[in-house]
């Protein structure tokens, strides 16, 4: 009886380190993914919680996790490639979302297999795979993707010296091509400084070009449109827009004034905001003369579609463009309507169907999508579990706790391989949408840069 | 006679690469204000504007330099690291070639990427032809030889340097180098293998008692369950059992090395500390007897 009851507890803490995660990192390890910015998932767990973290049994599972840290992972390698770690994923998750919490951790348990690497985004910083809470959350509104962050991240660096940043042509400003002789001008100092990518020291020079010189009506508005460009590639687009409305303002729907409103759209899209964009391009009363300018403006507004990921509406433009122009770039138009198309030709996988075909072979749902090993070993982890339970219900009948034990184990690991393999399914598509989404945004960058 | 007055004219230039302000220059006077007072980023501005109204000014190297120093007390190593070796592009010899070379390797330093910096101080103490960098960038390699705890590479780099100012203090370093031989130190490959013969005894021959112990436990219990589960003949807790027994059994190897690592490093900081201020002071001493063009 007494190495039954040994057993019976062992098993209980057993439950609770299998919840708590398969490890966490030692000290060192773990303070080092916190330092390296690991408070993203923390915070947006803690923002976006659902429920409070008052539920005695969140804070008996919190606590097993605890324990489960001081009693068995202080004696283990650092074995998890995840960040967070399993266990502090499991402490967030519970915490933040209760019952979906669970689901999570089970679910992350059944991934932190180290056969699946590839299918993450190793962080170069800390060697570690960036795996947030909230990227797990079924019946979460908020958008994974920060859209402005994403043209942040393909606009390319601003680094001083060395690195160019737009590849596609060698793009000058307006002012740079009037081919002036710049030798001894100070306003030769600001185009060096913009030529070498220090877009901020430019606007700043281009400023006290503005104070400082005596210069003939018309020059201005050049010079304000430049630092509004200035300002845009050092991704201050909030500190530009004052520059291109007050050009606007000043020559109307036509010539520069057109192109400033052009970059006030560009900056709706520096900064994320698709929609608002979409409602200037439709209240645009510029005057579009030329066949290069109607290209420009309808290139504007395909991009826009695409951002938007209205990838029909934006197939139609670009193809319409494709036909009838010769002036622009037309790879550049080219690349754009092989985005839409791409766009066009997604087929997301369906999350019901992955959790139907989990519930029904565990691991499958998983294997359909991809993730082959994560199926394997899932299937492996449940009917091992379930082994268990049914041995200890056969030997001690229904009053076996290594049956209950295990049983429940199971039950868990079960549940959370369902809900993964929903969660895998969304995820997976909405990482294509958005592969899509950043080939058309990178070019967007590069369009709007070049005008 | 003649001879005598060039080398007096030409001498500073030479072994400063130049002017150090162009005092003409009412840009660079700027620059220089706003450098003093700490307007790292206006001085560059003005030193960019400086250099782009004088391209082939003798102070190019000057600026560069002045830049690089900008970028590092901003933060900026990236762009520090750059201009300086623009700066050394641009010196007017190889001394002052060298010197900015040796400027680049302390930003990397700065930055914390010690390989990098090595790598540069080896090349400098290595191949400069010039003795003063060679013992100072011998000094500095030995101090990052140091801090990455490699004490024995930096006793061999520091026997190999002769100076009037290392040997004033050669009494005391090797003094320290001598104590760090009789440091009684903990082989990280014996706690291993006492961990694998016991587990936790490793980590008591550290001193690490409690941690001795857990471990034993640990693996104790995972023992007592598999051989419970066998006597019982539930081979599927047995099977389940197994994984978790090898997996902290392996914990405590490892964690039984680190420990001993862990206080092998904690025994001998403090005489690393000792010859590095030493070093240190050396390197004051070196910069107060021959001046330095080196930017604060």
């Amino acid at each position: 009886l007494a190495v039954t009851k040994l057993g019976a507890l062992i098993s209980a803490v057993l439950m609770a380190s299998f919840l708590a995660g398969q490890t966490v990192a030692d000290d060192k390890t773990s303070s080092r993914s916190k330092e390296a910015g690991d408070t993203t998932s923390s915070q947006s767990a803690s923002e976006e919680a659902p429920v409070e973290n008052t539920n005695e049994l969140r804070l008996f599972l919190v606590g097993s996790i605890h324990l489960y840290q001081s009693l068995f992972s202080s004696q283990d390698m650092p074995r998890c490639g995840f960040r967070p770690s399993c266990s502090h994923f499991g402490q967030e998750a519970i915490s933040g979302y209760g019952f979906q919490g669970l689901l999570m951790t089970s679910d992350r348990l059944l991934r932190c297999n180290g056969m699946s690497t590839n299918h993450y985004d190793i962080n170069p910083v800390t060697g570690f795979i960036d795996d947030p809470v909230d990227k797990y959350s079924l019946w979460s509104t908020k958008s994974t993707h920060d859209p402005a962050a994403s043209v942040a991240t393909t606009a390319g660096t601003t680094t001083a010296y060395g690195q160019k940043q737009v590849s596609r042509n060698s793009i000058q400003s307006p002012r740079l091509k009037s081919g002036q002789n710049r030798a001894n001008d100070d306003l030769g100092f600001a185009d060096y400084l913009f030529e070498k990518g220090e877009y901020e020291r430019a606007a700043a020079e281009y400023q006290r070009y503005l104070f400082s010189s005596d210069i003939s009506a018309g020059a201005p508005d050049t010079i304000q449109f430049q630092i509004g460009i200035c300002f845009r590639r050092a991704k201050n687009p909030r500190a530009a827009a004052p520059h291109f409305e007050n050009v606007r303002a000043r020559l109307g729907p036509s010539g520069l004034g057109c192109a400033a409103q052009r970059q006030l759209v560009y900056i709706r899209w520096d900064e994320g905001l698709y929609v608002e964009a979409a409602d200037l391009l439709s209240t645009s009363d510029s005057t579009t003369d030329g066949v290069l300018q109607n290209c420009i403006d309808k290139t504007t507004l395909g991009i826009n579609h695409l951002l938007l990921k209205q990838w029909g509406p934006a197939y139609d433009v670009f193809k319409q463009l494709d036909v009838h122009t010769i002036t622009q770039d037309t790879s550049l138009i080219g690349d754009l309507r092989h985005v839409a198309e791409d766009g066009m030709n997604l087929k997301p996988k369906s999350t019901t169907t992955a959790a139907i075909m989990s519930a029904v072979i565990p691991g499958s749902g998983k294997v359909w999508l991809g993730r082959t090993w994560d199926g394997v070993f899932s299937l492996l982890t449940i009917a091992l579990t379930t082994w268990v339970a049914v041995e200890g219900f056969q030997d001690g009948g229904t009053n076996s706790v290594q049956g209950w034990v295990f049983g429940i184990l199971a039950a868990g690991f079960y549940a959370g391989n369902i809900y993964g393999s929903a969660v895998a399914a969304r995820n997976i598509n909405r990482a294509t949408e958005q592969r899509v989404w950043t080939a058309g945004s990178r070019l967007a960058f590069e369009f709007s840069f070049q005008l | 006679m003649i001879l005598c007055v060039m080398i007096c004219f030409l001498a500073p230039i030479v072994l400063t690469g130049g002017p150090q302000t162009d005092t003409s220059s009412p840009v660079l006077r700027t620059a220089d204000g706003f450098y003093t007072t700490g307007f790292w980023d206006s001085a560059i501005t003005e030193y960019q504007r400086y250099l782009y109204f004088h391209p082939n000014s003798h102070n190019t190297e000057y600026c560069y330099r002045r830049i690089s120093q900008c970028y590092r007390n901003t933060g900026d190593f990236n762009n520090a690291v750059a201009l300086m070796r623009t700066a050394a592009m641009s010196a007017v010899n190889d001394s002052v070639r060298s010197e900015r070379r040796l400027d680049t390797a302390d930003i990397w330093v700065d930055k914390g990427n010690l390989a990098m910096g090595e790598l540069e101080y080896s090349r400098l103490t290595t191949y400069s032809e010039y003795h003063s960098i060679q013992r100072r960038s011998g000094l500095k390699l030995a101090t990052v030889l140091l801090d990455s705890y490699r004490w024995r590479d930096a006793r061999e780099r520091m026997s190999s340097l002769e100076d009037v100012a290392i040997d004033s203090r050669r009494a005391a370093i090797d003094s320290i180098f001598a104590y760090l031989e009789s440091v009684s130190l903990k082989s990280p490959s014996t706690a291993r293998k006492l961990s694998t013969i016991i587990p936790g005894s490793g980590q008591a021959y550290t001193g690490n008692w409690r941690k001795g112990l857990h471990s034993f436990a640990l693996v104790g219990a995972w023992v007592g369950l598999i051989a419970y589960s066998i006597h019982e003949d539930r081979i599927a807790l047995a099977v389940f059992s197994i994984p978790w027994l090898v997996r902290y059994y392996q914990g405590g190897r490892h964690q039984s090395a680190q420990l001993a690592i862990k206080y092998n490093r904690a025994q001998i900081r403090p005489p690393i500390e000792d010859i590095i201020s030493e070093i240190r002071a050396i390197e004051r001493q070196d910069s107060a007897v021959t001046g330095s063009t080196r930017t604060p």
